[in-house]
């Protein structure tokens, strides 16, 4: 269970997150989605105790961060899987961050073993592929096998079978009963794993909710014509059809059911080459709708 | 990441619950590590890195060859129990305050911060934990400077260069005395490394401190009688002098730790426990 209310953060007169409230319930993941800079670091280390917020709380298993007793034993933290000394090899990075939560050694091997970095232990960190480092990052935070996982990106830097084998850990974590927070960048990193989904974009909460939720209201249809889009676009617009996006493959996405953009089409004549709802896509545009845009980030407030 | 099937909660180490929301039932599910767990985890992130193992060995070499030196260049007056162990400790007492200061900036500069206060949110214990290293570190360094200048009077006696009347041993006092100046310069250390920061900034701050007060006492006549009040290069010399202290030396020692050692420490423990990990 994770708790964030109303958390704000000013650095002098830069606003980096105003506002912002979630929870994530435990057997759930929840995929954080934002771009670059729009403050999900700033609100998971809030959530970690290592940022002070400016106004607002944050609770994790119902008491603050900083009052857990012990709290790699209930908390697994990936924040920056750069953040490591490079001299230390993989396996006493690992050694440190298990003595200091008391955690037995062998639960180092288990868990290098669980992220498929066992034959690397022993090198390095500072030869580690950033793939790599997510890796030992993710074993780190499995190290005290806590009841939730706060992980900032950990997806950037692996590769497509890496992804994949972190999908079916989350799910399986979260399906045991855990809690995930798990942020990205990119929407496909989270999509297929997260059951819900809090976006934000210049600091501030500009959606949140499972995906029917997020993109009930906001079906559409996906049109294209066969030989004339400004024929189709002036048919949809007698009929009071609006226009949400022109894709640069000369299809729109409007707003309305695919059957009444059909009925519009066939009344002005006009052929297509492409007609079906936007189910699939909702929620891509959804995020690129809120979050592309800097006036998108501001008229969602 | 081979996904496993067991079910979650089942390593018996604390008994915890994967859906403990409970406060309640938190509280009592691990205890913190104990503070001598985070002294000995400092202790090991010293050596556990090709760069930390380097530094201790040319600690190593500056003992045993200092102490050489002693033995075979120095006065013959020199060559005695006193000369030799305070010989052995200037690699000590020259690196081992740089060692408390990247111990500490590393933290921030490697940003493994991020790890080490998630784990342990009460940063005041780690701060803790890293002085009682230093300490621990420093009085192996005495240990390891009494066996060098032991070694280095076995081996003047041998070769003749020591006399049979020179005692064994350096005095209790001076042993005392050394352990104390070299504690404070470790602590200044890690003191300067809490406030600044910045490994480079701590180190030229570290040395450039007693040299620039010691030139400026030397040139200008008047800030002679304050500065040896005030410079700690100055006022922490009689600590490893065999001749007795004076009370005022005492008060010297007082004053120079107080400005150079405690309101460093105060002033970096505020910093480092308020600052934003990033």
């Amino acid at each position: 269970m994770i708790q964030v209310e109303k958390l704000s953060k000013r650095y002098g007169d830069h606003h980096a997150v105003r506002d912002v409230s979630f929870t994530c319930a435990p057997g759930t993941v929840t995929g954080f989605l934002g771009p670059n800079g729009a403050g999900k670091s700033t609100i998971m280390r809030m959530i970690c105790g290592l940022t002070a917020p400016t106004a607002g709380r944050a609770s994790v298993l119902g008491v603050p961060y900083r009052t857990i007793p012990n709290p790699g034993r209930h908390v697994g933290v990936l924040l920056d899987a750069a953040a490591r000394h490079p001299g230390r090899s993989g396996r006493e990075t690992l050694l440190l961050a298990a003595r200091a939560q008391g955690v037995p050694d062998a639960r180092v091997d288990a868990v290098l073993d669980e992220v498929g970095l066992a034959s690397a232990a022993k090198r390095r960190v500072g030869g580690y592929s950033f793939g790599m480092r997510q890796r030992l990052g993710i074993a780190q935070a499995l190290l005290g096998d806590p009841a939730v996982l706060i992980l900032d990106e950990p997806s950037s830097g692996l590769d497509p079978e890496g992804i994949h084998q972190m999908r079916g850990l989350l799910r399986g974590f979260a399906d045991r009963g855990g809690t995930v927070l798990l942020s990205s960048h990119l929407l496909f990193e989270v999509e297929s794993v997260a059951d819900r989904f809090v976006m934000i974009a210049r600091g501030r909460l500009v959606a949140q909710g499972a995906k029917d939720e997020l993109t009930q209201g906001r079906s559409g249809a996906v049109v294209r014509a066969a030989d004339d889009p400004a024929a189709l676009r002036s048919a949809l617009a007698a009929d009071g059809l609006a226009v949400r996006e022109a894709r640069a493959d000369r299809a729109f996405v409007v707003d309305a059911e695919p059957a009444l953009v059909g009925r519009a089409a066939a009344r002005a004549g006009v052929a297509l080459a492409e007609l079906h709802g936007t189910a699939g896509v909702g929620l891509e545009e959804l995020f690129l709708s809120l979050t592309g845009s800097p006036e998108a980030g501001e008229g969602a407030r | 990441m081979n996904v496993r099937t067991t079910a979650r909660g089942q390593v018996p180490e604390g008994g915890l619950d994967p859906v403990a929301s409970t406060p309640g039932r938190l509280l009592d599910a691990a205890p913190p590590v104990p503070q001598r767990t985070l002294t000995a985890l400092e202790l090991r992130k010293t050596v556990d890195t090709r760069s930390g193992r380097w530094v201790f060995a040319v600690i190593l070499a500056a003992t045993i060859g200092m102490v050489c030196l002693v033995v075979f260049a120095a006065d013959r007056d020199e060559r005695d129990a006193a000369g030799l162990f305070s010989a052995s400790q200037t690699g000590v007492a020259v690196l081992l305050p740089v060692v408390a200061a990247v111990a500490m900036c590393a933290e921030w500069t490697q940003r493994t911060a991020l790890t080490t206060f998630a784990l342990v949110p009460d940063r005041g214990r780690t701060v803790v934990a890293k002085w009682l290293a230093m300490l621990v570190l420093t009085a192996v360094g005495v240990g390891v400077g009494l066996v060098a200048a032991w070694g280095g009077h076995a081996l003047g006696r041998a070769t003749g260069h020591v006399g049979a009347d020179v005692v064994w041993l350096p005095s209790g006092r001076l042993v005392a005395t050394s352990l104390l100046d070299t504690g404070l310069s470790v602590t200044m250390g890690l003191a300067l490394g809490m406030l600044l920061a910045n490994a480079t900034l701590s180190i030229l701050t570290l040395f450039g401190i007693p040299a620039v007060l010691g030139i400026l006492s030397g040139t200008i006549g008047a800030l002679e009688r304050p500065f040896g009040w005030l410079n700690p290069g100055q006022a922490f010399g009689p600590l490893g002098d065999p001749a007795a202290i004076s009370a005022t030396e005492w008060a010297r020692v007082g004053t120079a730790a107080a400005l150079w050692v405690l309101v460093p420490f105060a002033a970096g423990w505020w910093r480092t426990v308020r600052r934003d990990v990033s």
